[in-house]
């Protein structure tokens, strides 16, 4: 996707790094970097939401609630989805791309076009489909984005493992006779470990917006402290008294996803790669 | 004549495993309608559904047969265009989801349209400055268009334009009131389509037959428009075909976000009445959809690329 090569790209990917950690710190210091309760009315404006101005950094909500609060606690949730959603994206893509692409044959057949089928639902259709069958709980929302994003990883690790299955040392650890298991865990994984790299960084994109969309449409995760999706959508019906109430939750999600494409992209700058898949 | 045949060949492979995807795309639903819940029947009817009622439905449906037949039975239904009756409305599905259709057609297109037009115009421009200043700015902005997230987007957009500048109406159906919705929909998709225009232009203008055409002296811009652009915008052809499912999610949300009476709040209303035939049928027959439009796309593919012709004959 980037052209311009390596040095840019190293630049991309370290920018992307430190806007990540950044956020992580923000989100294992809440307790400490938030001036106010979250949850807490801490300003007398029932009905009418204060403006950002000090002492309130990002304005108070229709109950009173610091935003600026609400946005630091809010990075828990939101990261903690982001980051279990996106293991389980890994985790499904990565076995279904090492077995087509190791296996061949009609195991390949077989799931790449279930591959094909999963991807011709609109994502967010079949995640809405699903959150309608499972009870409500954030294990649910967890498995569902893992459920209908995986995919792209498949097909991206399949098309690397077919490539690696040909070359010498991987035959040559065949014909001595290692299993199959053993080889793809000892040859197969290490070697495509920096794209399952690249592909985590890509899916966290795409893991926060499609918990973020969840969210906007009262399918996120039921919990008191609301992730930032779900301050959007709360704050919906007041948009044009208080404005601030959607917008800097908006741009908490934007950062969190520009730090991750710029890891992303740039670590695919880096290597030279090209990913498949969407 | 061998060149027609692998044509042929070519397409008929195409067709033959857009065939294949479409049956499996029934059958998953398929199995979330009717295999995962415990009660089918229920679900079908509605939690409010009196005994008699979900006795008959059980009956009408084959729920007490087994499985493999009851697949059967619902490819025959589909097949007559019976995707089940919403248990709120007790309107046919397929007639609501007709019903809704146009005004999604007219929104996705009208963006899809605007963002085709926006990523090429953007992807030439900054591949024919490579390494300038607004080269990176087109780098950084691309990432950052396809970081927003859209519903966050049409928000923005109805708060600028429509309530404090009233350049454009806030709600509504038609004619200007596409404007915002399309926009926000259209931003994260043009940015992907100039950074894919712009590096496919640059491998592009690196090869032998661009030089040739220098070389021949030819001016610039029948170069880059008739030479480059040309084989820079075949894969932009594929991924609107790929692209198109996930376009179908976010028509979702700005449908959501700007009250577009399409097929996306046909869902998103389903899902907050808990109308499970309804929602089924809509996320059916929006993977149909995708399907039929990647089909196209293949065999528009294959007839404005000769080479694949031959590469997959």
């Amino acid at each position: 996707m980037i052209s311009g090569g390596g040095e840019r790209g190293r630049l991309l990917a370290l920018w992307g790094a430190l806007m990540a950690l950044l956020l992580v710190v923000v989100a294992l210091a809440a307790p400490w970097l938030a001036p106010y309760d979250p949850l807490k009315a801490v300003a007398d404006s029932f009905g009418a939401p204060f403006a950002p101005a000090p002492p309130y950094l990002l304005g108070t909500d229709e109950l009173g609630r610091d935003v600026f609060s609400r946005i630091v606690f809010g990075a828990r949730i939101s990261l903690t989805v982001a980051l279990t959603a996106t293991l389980l994206t890994l985790l499904i893509g990565v076995t279904v791309g090492v077995c087509a692409g190791y296996f061949g044959n009609w195991v390949d057949v077989v799931l790449m076009r279930l591959t094909d089928v999963v991807l011709s639902f609109p994502a967010l259709l079949l995640a809405i489909a699903l959150a309608a069958l499972f009870p409500p709980g954030l294990e649910s929302i967890l498995v569902v984005i893992a459920l209908v994003s995986w995919t792209g990883v498949a097909r991206t690790v399949r098309a690397e493992v077919m490539s690696l299955r040909e070359r010498e040392f991987i035959a040559a650890a065949r014909v001595l006779g290692v299993p199959p298991l053993r080889l793809i865990a000892r040859h197969v994984l290490p070697n495509v470990l920096p794209t399952i790299i690249v592909m985590g960084a890509l899916s966290t994109c795409n893991t926060v917006l499609l918990d973020a969309g969840l969210s906007y449409l009262g399918l996120g995760v039921p919990v008191p402290i609301p992730s930032w999706g779900r301050m959007i959508s709360d704050s919906q019906m007041y948009y044009r008294v208080a404005p601030w109430l959607m917008i800097f939750p908006g741009l908490a999600i934007a950062y969190t996803v520009v730090a991750f494409n710029f890891i992303g992209y740039g670590l695919l700058a880096l290597t030279g790669r090209r990913h498949g898949g969407s | 004549m061998v060149r027609h045949g692998t044509a042929m060949i070519a397409f008929l492979q195409r067709l033959g495993w857009s065939l294949v995807i479409l049956i499996g795309v029934t059958f998953l639903t398929f199995v979330l309608a009717f295999v995962i819940p415990s009660d089918p029947a229920r679900t079908v009817a509605g939690p409010k559904a009196d005994p008699q009622t979900l006795a008959s439905i059980r009956h009408e449906l084959g729920l007490d047969q087994p499985v493999p037949l009851q697949y059967a039975w619902y490819l025959e239904r589909l097949v007559r265009g019976d995707f089940g009756r919403s248990y709120v409305t007790g309107q046919s599905v397929l007639t609501a989801i007709l019903e809704r259709l146009p005004a999604t057609a007219y929104l996705a297109l009208t963006s899809l349209a605007a963002a085709t037009f926006l990523g090429i115009g953007l992807g030439c421009c900054t591949a024919v400055r490579q390494g300038s200043a607004i080269d990176v700015a087109a780098l950084l902005g691309s990432l950052v268009g396809l970081s927003i997230p859209i519903f966050w987007l049409g928000l923005v957009l109805l708060y600028v334009f429509a309530y404090r500048l009233r350049l454009l109406p806030l709600g509504g159906y038609g004619g200007p009131h596409v404007i915002l919705p399309a926009s926000a929909l259209a931003l994260g998709n043009a940015a992907y389509y100039a950074r894919l225009v712009h590096t496919n232009l640059i491998a592009v203008l690196d090869a032998d037959y661009i030089r040739t055409a220098r070389a021949k002296g030819l001016p610039r811009w029948r170069i880059y428009g008739k030479h480059a652009l040309r084989n820079a915008l075949i894969p932009v052809v594929t991924l609107l075909g790929l692209d198109f499912a996930a376009l179908m999610s976010g028509v979702v949300l700005t449908e959501t976000v700007f009250n577009w009476p399409g097929l996306g709040r046909l869902a998103v209303d389903a899902v907050f009445n808990q109308d499970i035939p309804m929602i089924m049928g809509t996320v059916l027959f929006s993977a149909l959809l995708v399907v039929v439009v990647n089909m196209l796309v293949d065999i528009l593919y294959l007839i404005i690329d000769p080479r694949m012709r031959y590469a997959r004959g």
